[in-house]
């Protein structure tokens, strides 16, 4: 165990579910987004039935810690996280897309401007390591969120009977501004032209 | 920030004495004092960094990457469509009901 950790704190099964907590594998329902998306006839509901997609994902909470206390939503909005070791494929992947070699100073430097807030829609969870309980470095991603009914979750939680990490204060208020500053901001037609 | 200088007799010398003691090049050591500044600077507070091109960061603002799914209804697709509850009945307007409030 690591008590003095100051990004996490271990909580056991029981804990009630709050903003910051990290649930892995965690059953998702979304749209299957494999397939076309456009509407070609009437009948929206067949449409529906035919996109549904569930998978798992490891998620963090995202609703405020004073919504969840008390009981001011129905539904818990989750936002994913990957290992870091997931996203370096991932990125690698997509360097190759765009033309551009995904060398390793590359990869520091990408990794560097999410640190620094340089990319919107990521932000980093430390590492951690403790007996029984340890992940790597992870990146959340703002771009993809879901909702999960409280109830599911909290009893999925339940039925688990494992712990799990929650994010502690200041480090969950930090996660909270970063969406937020995804989430809030505004792109200007014109940009300052740069007399200077 | 980097800040290139044209370096004085004296210590371009003394910089040739400290890279012959640890067996390396004049140009060697200021390419590792250089790096060794890159690094410092990463460091320092937002406004001492010298901004650098975004086309070298073409992953800078939005940067979206497809990660791999671990679909639970990949097989058994239909028995997750099955599963749906059925939608709720469309709006519907009661003809008796618009008559009596018309009389």
């Amino acid at each position: 165990m690591s008590p003095n950790d100051p990004w996490y704190e271990i909580v056991g099964p029981d804990s009630p579910l709050d903003q910051g907590d990290l649930i892995l594998r965690c059953p998702i329902l979304t749209w299957d987004q494999t397939k076309p998306l456009t509407v070609t006839k009437a009948g929206d509901e067949e449409f529906l039935r035919e996109h549904i997609a569930s998978f798992r994902a490891d998620v963090l909470v995202f609703t405020q810690a004073c919504d969840l206390e008390h009981h001011k939503v129905r539904n818990v909005v989750l936002g994913p996280h990957r290992p870091v070791s997931e996203i370096r494929v991932a990125w690698d992947a997509r360097m190759r897309e765009m033309g551009q070699t995904p060398s390793a100073k590359a990869w520091r430097r990408y990794c560097e401007d999410i640190a620094d807030g340089y990319v919107w829609n990521q932000i980093f969870l430390n590492s951690f390591d403790s007996t029984g309980l340890s992940t790597e470095l992870r990146v959340v991603d703002f771009h993809d969120l879901f909702t999960v009914p409280r109830d599911f979750l909290e009893s999925l939680l339940r039925q688990r009977q494992e712990a799990r990490l929650r994010l502690r204060p200041p480090y969950r208020e930090h996660l909270s501004q970063a969406f937020a500053r995804f989430f809030m901001r505004v792109g200007l037609p014109q940009p300052v032209s740069p007399a200077w | 920030m980097i800040v290139n200088l044209k370096l004085s007799v004296e210590t371009v010398k003394r910089l040739g004495d400290k890279a012959a003691r640890e067996g390396q090049t004049l140009e060697g050591l200021l390419q590792n004092l250089a790096e060794h500044e890159a690094g410092a600077s990463r460091n320092a507070k937002p406004s001492d960094v010298e901004p650098e091109d975004d086309e070298d960061r073409p992953w800078r603002g939005l940067f979206v990457l497809d990660y791999p799914r671990e679909e639970i209804f990949a097989v058994e697709h239909e028995v997750n469509v099955n599963a749906l509850p059925p939608l709720p009945a469309e709006i519907r307007i009661d003809a008796r009901r618009m008559a009596d409030e018309s009389e």
